[in-house]
């Protein structure tokens, strides 16, 4: 199959989205919400394109063979604007804002800038529940009164204190606090654990732990609260029996 | 499967660790030095002698299992799983799943990292000076 992007002919394949193809291809579409483990739900309208002389966001629309799609028309640019002044809105002191709004020459904001720090994209709720698979974020309110919190906006007990909402977020608006032995996120404090046999701290929560063990039948529970470093001191006890019984051998 | 298998012969290693600084340097960041994916480790008496610890890309890998977004894959060319880092949330599963303790923490950057066999031609290989380590 194949899609024209800016006049150049481009290999797509099957059921994939504009985006997918471009990205794959080396275009530079800007995108926040988007993340390519998850499916995407076009929440935070800045990979707009235009398809056939309409502007839609690339990352909900399907190839079809022979598409022309233009990336960086003054159209697409004029809306792209728009839309980044009302993100910029919302979190006025984004660093990738304000790299974005430079690039599209995005002037003085004349809304009036919130207080909040959240665009409302909803990644962090769907990484939760998706991809960690623990489903403890939630969206609250609708339009302009939209938050993502955790259920009730209490400490939920879903969450494992993995961070990954706070690493995904593209505002980088979701602040924890980490210290030797606890973590605290979303108003709830979790101890880390510590590995069992150095005493080391590991970046992980029993919870998480429990989440991981869910995941797969090869997984070794009597290596998984040691730490790296005591890991390889076992891997390296077997290795050694090996070259002994080798070099007796010999 | 892939066809090329990277060998470790510990009898030959003497523990120079030669493996761990070319590892470092070419994985840098920003120009810093990055995590070596390999240690080589000298042995106490009776037996003295080094003995190289490095990721075992296996066949059934307990990083891949624990990965909740698939962001570890085989590369079927070099036969190395690697972490494609667009996919990762940096949720530390795999840290914590690999039995070995081969799959690392980047100190700077708080990301994974392991061992990639540098896209098919490792460099500890080509580096290590008596040969404990081939990828053929």
């Amino acid at each position: 199959m194949n899609i024209i992007i800016n006049g150049k002919d481009v290999a797509a394949r099957k059921g994939e989205t504009v985006l997918e193809a471009a990205l794959r291809e080396g275009y530079d579409i800007p995108h926040l919400c988007y993340h390519p483990a998850l499916k995407p739900e076009g929440n935070c309208r800045l990979c707009l394109v235009e398809v056939g002389g309409k502007v839609t966001t690339a990352c909900t629309t399907t190839v079809r063979d022979g598409m022309v799609i233009e990336l960086d028309t003054e159209e697409v640019n004029k809306h792209r604007r728009t839309v980044l002044e009302m993100l910029k809105a919302l979190v006025p002191k984004s660093p990738i804002l304000e790299e974005l709004s430079a690039k599209f020459g995005l002037g003085k904001v004349r809304l009036a800038s919130s207080d909040e720090v959240c665009i409302k994209c909803g990644l962090c709720v769907r990484v939760c529940a998706e991809l960690v698979g623990a489903d403890a974020l939630a969206q609250e309110g609708r339009g302009t009164e939209t938050f993502f919190n955790p259920p009730f906006n209490e400490p939920s007990p879903d969450c494992v204190g993995c961070t990954a909402c706070a690493f995904v977020c593209p505002v980088q608006c979701i602040k924890y606090e980490k210290t030797d032995d606890k973590i605290t996120i979303w108003g709830k404090t979790m101890d880390r654990l510590r590995c069992t046999k150095c005493g080391a701290s590991l970046d992980l929560t029993a919870e998480h732990m429990e989440l991981i063990k869910k995941r797969g039948t090869n997984l070794h529970p009597e290596n998984l609260n040691l730490c790296d470093t005591c890991s390889r001191a076992e891997t390296l006890r077997t290795m050694k029996t090996v070259v002994e019984s080798q070099l007796t051998l010999s | 499967m892939s066809s090329r298998i990277y060998y470790i012969y510990p009898e030959k290693c003497t523990g120079c660790r030669t493996c761990e600084l070319s590892c470092a340097y070419s994985h840098t960041i920003n120009g810093q030095p990055g995590v070596p994916r390999i240690h080589a480790y000298n042995t106490k008496p009776p037996l003295e002698k080094g003995i190289p610890v490095v990721c075992l890309q296996c066949d059934k890998a307990a990083c891949v299992e624990a990965c909740p977004t698939h962001a570890l894959q085989r590369n079927m060319e070099t036969g190395a799983i690697e972490v494609n880092y667009s996919l990762c949330i940096n949720c530390h599963a795999c840290f914590a799943a690999c039995p070995f303790g081969n799959v690392l923490v980047e100190p700077i950057t708080n990301r994974v990292a392991k061992c990639d066999l540098c896209k098919g031609s490792p460099k500890c290989v080509s580096f290590c000076p008596t040969g404990a380590l081939l990828y053929k």
